[in-house]
C-alpha cells in the first residue's frame, strides 16, 4: 500500500498555536472568581504533627478556605492497591522535605502566602534516614512505623544457573555503580485549576500523562464518583515520566474549591515542582558478569538497591522493568537479579523516562566496555555478539517480534567512524563510546491497558478525532492526526484532535509504558477503518457499486476503475444523513496474549509486553586538562522505532534524548543535605544549554512490527537511555579509567586526573 | 501588597493604563491584567527565559523586571509578531524547522531569535547557541531550534 500522509515529515498540527502564543496550558486558564491556592509544606524530613493551628490564617482578610488533613477523607492514594501508602496531606507524619501539611485559597497569591505564614504547626522532630544502606541497619528510623521495616520491596528472581553460568567465563568482574536523584524538568511548573461546582461535579484542568489515572486516584482520595470528575484536555508543558501519578496540587486545589465554593489555582513554584512531586530513583547496582574471553556473556548476577524516598510511587515498575528489559536486550543464559527499594526521608520516587532501566543499562554498559578493556575486545563487537534477534524466546518466554538492534549498531557503527576514531583515541583526552538502550512498549495495565478511539464526521465532511491520548510535547497529536488522515484519505487539516479529555473521549494508558504509537496508535488506526467502511458502504450505495471497487483518497471516494465518478466526503456524510445514518468510526486495541506482571514480586513469566524498541548512541568527548570539564563534540544515534510516522518529529526525540541522556551522564543530579535538595532550580541544577549541546546524526531503522500501527513502536526514549551509557563510556575510554557513578562531573574527573 | 501607582505601557502597539504595586512583575501584568498569556512562566528566578518579552527593543526577562520601572516603555510580546496577520519569518521557521515540542519555552526563544536576527541579520551557529543558551528547552536538545533560527534569519533577510 503506497501511504501518502505516514511516512512523511508533516508539520505539527499544534505548532502554529505554539508560536503565536495561543497555545492553552494549565497555568493560563483563569475562571470568574478564582482564587489562588497555596500549599503549607514541611520544611523538616521526619516528624510527627502534633498540631495544626489555622485559626491566625482563616482570618486574614482576602482567605477564603484553609484545609488540612481533618477537612479531606484522609484516604490514601497508590498506583495499586497494595502500595497507597501516601496521603495527598500529610495525616500524623511528615517523611520528607516538602510534604504538603496544609493548604489555603485566598483572593490572591500575595494572601495566599501570607496565610501560609499564620499557620501554626507543632511538629515533634523525629530522627530522620537519608542513606538507604543506613535505612536497612537495625535500629534506623522507620519512614513507615507500621510496616516494621524500611523495605518496601524486596525480592530475587533467577534463570538458569548462576554458577553453572559462571563456571564458563574466563572473566569475571564485579563493579558498584550509583547514580544520583534527578528532576523531570518539565519546562512548565506543576499547576492545577480545580472548580468544584454546586452540582457536586468537579471540574478539572490539570497537566497531565494520563488523566483517567488521576481521575480515579481523585475520586479516590476525595471520595467522589468517577464520573463526576472531569479532567478536561489541556496542553502540556512536557512531562517525561513526572506527571504519571495524582500529585497534591489537584487534590488540594479540588478540596480547597469545595470548602471556598469558587475556583482554584494551586501553582507550584520551580522549586517545589523539583522537590514535592516526584523524582528519578537513585540506584546502587552490583553487577557481576561471566564473560568468555572472545566477548560472549556468560551470566549476570544483578543487585540493585533503589532508595524510593519516602513513599511507594511506582516501587515496582522501577525495580521490575529494568528486569524485562534486561532480558531483551542481550542474550545471557544465566542471570539472577535481586531487587531491593528502601524508604528514606526524601522525596518520592517514582517514573522518569525508561523507569529504572536507564539506571541499569548506565552500569551493565560501563562495566561491559570495562570488561572489553580487559579482554582486549572492542565494546561493538562484544554488543553484535550477544545481540537479541527477531524471532528470540527471552530466558522469561516472551517472544520479541521484531529487533532492529544489530541493524542499529551497524549503522552507528559506520556512520560513527567507529573503528578508526577507537583505534586512533588511545593517549589523547579524546575518547568515543557507545550505549544501547531498549524499552517495551506498553504492559499491562489492567482495564487501562485497552486504548479507545472515536472516529465523528461532522456536517462538512470534517473529522473530530477522539482519543483519550495525549500530548506532551512528542507529536502524539499529529501521529495520532497522520494515521486517521492516511486511512480515511483526508488532509490533516480536515481532522481535529481531541485528546485526554476524561468525559469525552474513551479510556487509554496514557503517555507512559511508551505505548501511545503503539496501542492508542492501532486504537485510531481501528476507529479509522471503521469510518472508512461506513463511508464506502454509503457510497458503494450511492454510486451503486461494490465496496470493493471503491477506493478513498484526496477528500473523496472514486471507483477505481472510472475515477471520474466519485463522492466527496461532504456529499456521502450528507447522503447518510439522509439515509438515518451518522459515520462515527469505533476502534479500540489491546495488545493480545500479554501477560500481567506481579510487580511487587517480579514475577515477568510470559509476554509481559508485545513489542520492544531499541536505540544505539554513539558519543564522542574531549576532556578540558585544565577545568576538567568534558565537551561532547559528537554524537550518532540510531533506533529501531518500528515505522516512523513522522520522522522529523522522531530526530526530534532523537536530538531531545541525546540532551537528557548526556546531561545525565554529565551534569544533572541533586545535591543534598540533611535531606534537603540544596539545587532545586535551573540556577543550581545542571541542564544542558545550546551551547553544550553536540551535533545528533539521526538514523531511523525500522524493523516493522507486525503488530505496531503501519509497523511503528515506541520512538525516542531508547535514546535517552543509550546516550548515559555512551557519553559515560566515552569519558572511559578517554581517560582510560573507570567511573562508578554519574554524573561524571568536573570534580571526579579531576581525581582520576591528578591521581594519575 | 502596599500602595499601588499607575503606569503607562505600549504593549504590541496598544497603549494601556495600569495600576501596578511596587512589587509586581512584568510578567504578572502581561499574563494577568493584559491576558497577554503566551509569555510564560517556567522558573520564576530569570534562570529559563520562558519569560522572555522586549522592552524598548531589548530582549529582558519578565518575571525579574519591575512593572513600575517600564513606565511609558514599549514591550512586544510573542502576540505582537504576528499582529497584522502572517506569521514573522521566524515564527514560520520553527514551524518548518519542527523546532517546536512541548512549546512552553517557544514564546520566548522566538522573541530572542527575533532580536538576534534584527541586530545581526547574518548570525554564525555560535551566534544563535550563545542567545538560545539563555532559553532552556528539556524537549528537543535546541538542534532545530538552531536550525530553525539560522533559517529564520535567512528568511528575514530575503524579506527585506
Amino acid at each position: 500500500m503506497t501511504k501518502s500522509v505516514v511516512g512523511k515529515s508533516v508539520t505539527r498540527v499544534d505548532s502554529f498555536n505554539k508560536v503565536t502564543g495561543n497555545a492553552y496550558y494549565t497555568g493560563d486558564v483563569k475562571l470568574h472568581g478564582m482564587l489562588h491556592g497555596k500549599i503549607l509544606m514541611s520544611p523538616h524530613p521526619h516528624a510527627r504533627i502534633n498540631n495544626i493551628n489555622i485559626s491566625r490564617a482563616v482570618k486574614l482578610p482576602g482567605v477564603k478556605a484553609v484545609i488540612t488533613s481533618i477537612d479531606t477523607p484522609q484516604k490514601k492514594f497508590g498506583i495499586f492497591s497494595s502500595t497507597r501508602d501516601q496521603y495527598p496531606i500529610a495525616y500524623d507524619k511528615v517523611r520528607f522535605v516538602g510534604e504538603p501539611v496544609a493548604a489555603v485559597a485566598a483572593v490572591d497569591l500575595e494572601t495566599a502566602e501570607e496565610a501560609l505564614r499564620l499557620i501554626d504547626v507543632d511538629y515533634e522532630i523525629l530522627p530522620a534516614v537519608f542513606d538507604p544502606k543506613e535505612a536497612l541497619q537495625e535500629g534506623a528510623p522507620q519512614v513507615h512505623e507500621e510496616a516494621g521495616h524500611n523495605r518496601c520491596l524486596d525480592y530475587t528472581v533467577t534463570y538458569g544457573d548462576l554458577n553453572d553460568g559462571f563456571a564458563k567465563a574466563d572473566l569475571i568482574r564485579e563493579d558498584t555503580f550509583k547514580t544520583e536523584a534527578l528532576a523531570h524538568c518539565q519546562l512548565e511548573p506543576y499547576v492545577a485549576v480545580a472548580n468544584f461546582l454546586p452540582t457536586g461535579k468537579l471540574e478539572v484542568w490539570v497537566p497531565s500523562q494520563s488523566p483517567f489515572t488521576k481521575r480515579a486516584a481523585l475520586a479516590r482520595t476525595m471520595q467522589m464518583n468517577l464520573s463526576d470528575i472531569r479532567i478536561h484536555a489541556i496542553d502540556i508543558g512536557g512531562a517525561f515520566g513526572g506527571l504519571s501519578e495524582m500529585g497534591s496540587a489537584e487534590f488540594c486545589a479540588a478540596m480547597l474549591s469545595k470548602k471556598a465554593k469558587r475556583p482554584v489555582k494551586v501553582a507550584f513554584s520551580r522549586e517545589q515542582t523539583m522537590i514535592a512531586y516526584r523524582q528519578k530513583h537513585p540506584m546502587e547496582i552490583t553487577i557481576k558478569t561471566g564473560m568468555t574471553k572472545d566477548g560472549l556473556i556468560t551470566a549476570k548476577d544483578i543487585q540493585i538497591l533503589a532508595d524510593g524516598g519516602a513513599y511507594q510511587s511506582t516501587a515496582g515498575i522501577a525495580l521490575t522493568v529494568p528486569l524485562i528489559m534486561f532480558l531483551g536486550l542481550y542474550r545471557i543464559p544465566n542471570v539472577s537479579y535481586k531487587a531491593l527499594r528502601v524508604y528514606t526521608n526524601k522525596g518520592p520516587r517514582g517514573a522518569m523516562r525508561g523507569h529504572g532501566n536507564q539506571q541499569l543499562r548506565f552500569a551493565d554498559g560501563a562495566q561491559m566496555d570495562l570488561m572489553a578493556r580487559e579482554l582486549g575486545l572492542d565494546p561493538l563487537e562484544v554488543r553484535l555478539k550477544n545481540a537479541v534477534q527477531t524471532g528470540d524466546v527471552l530466558l522469561n518466554g516472551a517472544k520479541v517480534y521484531s529487533c532492529g538492534f544489530t541493524e542499529c549498531l551497524e549503522k552507528v557503527a559506520e556512520k560513527s567512524g567507529w573503528k578508526e576514531k577507537r583505534e586512533s583515541s588511545p593517549g589523547t583526552l579524546k575518547g568515543i563510546g557507545i550505549g544501547t538502550g531498549i524499552h517495551i512498549c506498553g504492559f499491562d495495565l489492567g482495564i487501562r491497558s485497552t486504548s479507545g478511539a472515536i472516529i465523528k464526521f461532522n456536517e462538512d465532511g470534517k473529522v473530530s478525532l477522539l482519543t483519550g491520548n495525549i500530548d506532551n510535547g512528542q507529536g502524539n497529536k499529529t501521529m495520532h492526526t497522520q494515521i486517521a488522515a492516511e486511512i480515511l484519505g483526508l488532509p490533516l487539516e480536515d481532522i481535529n484532535i481531541i485528546c485526554g479529555d476524561t468525559d469525552l473521549t474513551p479510556l487509554d494508558p496514557g503517555t507512559y509504558t511508551m505505548s501511545s504509537a503503539y496501542i492508542s496508535g492501532n486504537a485510531v488506526l481501528q476507529a479509522s477503518l471503521d469510518a472508512r467502511n461506513q463511508l464506502l458502504t454509503i457510497a458503494a450505495n450511492e454510486l451503486n457499486v461494490g465496496t470493493s471497487e471503491l477506493e478513498i483518497a484526496d477528500g473523496r471516494v472514486f471507483i477505481k476503475e472510472n475515477p471520474e465518478r466519485h463522492m466527496r466526503m461532504k456529499e456521502i456524510i450528507w447522503a447518510g444523513y439522509k439515509a438515518g445514518k451518522h459515520v462515527i468510526g469505533r476502534g479500540e486495541w489491546r495488545p493480545s496474549n500479554v501477560t500481567p506482571v506481579d510487580w511487587m514480586n517480579g514475577k515477568i513469566d510470559g509476554q509481559p509486553t508485545k513489542a520492544y524498541s531499541y536505540g544505539v548512541v554513539v558519543a564522542e568527548v574531549e576532556v578540558d586538562p585544565v577545568t576538567y570539564k568534558v565537551k561532547v563534540t559528537k554524537t550518532t544515534a540510531a533506533h529501531d522505532c518500528g515505522y516512523a510516522i513522522n520522522p522529523k518529529a522522531i530526530e526530534g526525540q532523537f536530538e531531545g534524548s541525546v540532551a537528557f541522556g548526556i546531561g545525565q551522564a554529565l551534569s544533572e543530579g541533586f545535591v543534598w543535605e540533611n535531606g534537603r535538595a540544596l539545587n532545586a532550580g535551573f540556577l543550581g541544577y545542571k541542564l544542558y544549554l545550546a551551547e553544550d549541546m553536540p551535533p545528533v546524526e539521526s538514523i531511523i531503522v525500522e524493523s516493522e512490527d507486525p503488530f505496531g500501527p503501519f509497523g511503528a513502536k515506541e520512538a525516542g526514549v531508547t535514546v535517552s537511555i543509550a546516550a548515559v551509557e555512551a557519553a559515560v563510556n566515552a569519558v572511559q575510554d578517554a581517560l582510560q579509567a573507570k567511573f562508578d557513578s554519574i554524573p561524571i562531573t568536573p570534580e571526579k574527573i579531576q581525581q582520576i586526573i591528578t591521581k594519575g | 501588597m502596599g500602595k499601588k501607582q499607575q503606569i503607562t505601557l505600549k504593549v504590541n502597539g496598544e497603549d494601556w493604563e495600569v495600576d501596578v504595586a511596587n512589587n509586581t512583575t512584568l510578567l504578572d501584568v502581561l499574563r494577568e491584567d493584559l491576558n497577554l498569556i503566551g509569555t510564560k512562566e517556567g522558573c520564576d528566578d530569570g534562570s529559563c527565559g520562558a519569560c522572555t518579552v522586549m522592552i524598548n527593543g531589548t530582549p529582558a526577562l519578565s518575571c525579574l523586571t519591575l512593572a513600575v520601572e517600564c513606565n511609558g516603555f514599549e514591550i512586544t510580546t510573542i502576540e505582537g509578531l504576528n499582529k497584522d496577520g502572517p506569521l514573522e519569518p521566524m515564527q514560520q521557521s520553527f514551524i518548518e524547522k519542527d523546532a517546536v515540542q512541548c512549546g512552553f519555552c517557544t514564546s520566548g526563544m522566538i522573541i530572542g531569535a527575533k532580536h538576534l536576527v534584527d541586530n545581526n541579520p547574518n548570525p554564525t551557529d555560535e551566534d544563535v547557541r550563545e542567545r538560545l543558551s539563555g532559553h532552556i528547552c528539556r524537549c528537543t536538545g535546541y538542534v532545530k531550534a538552531i536550525e530553525a533560527v539560522m533559517d529564520g534569519a535567512l528568511k528575514t533577510r530575503q524579506s527585506r
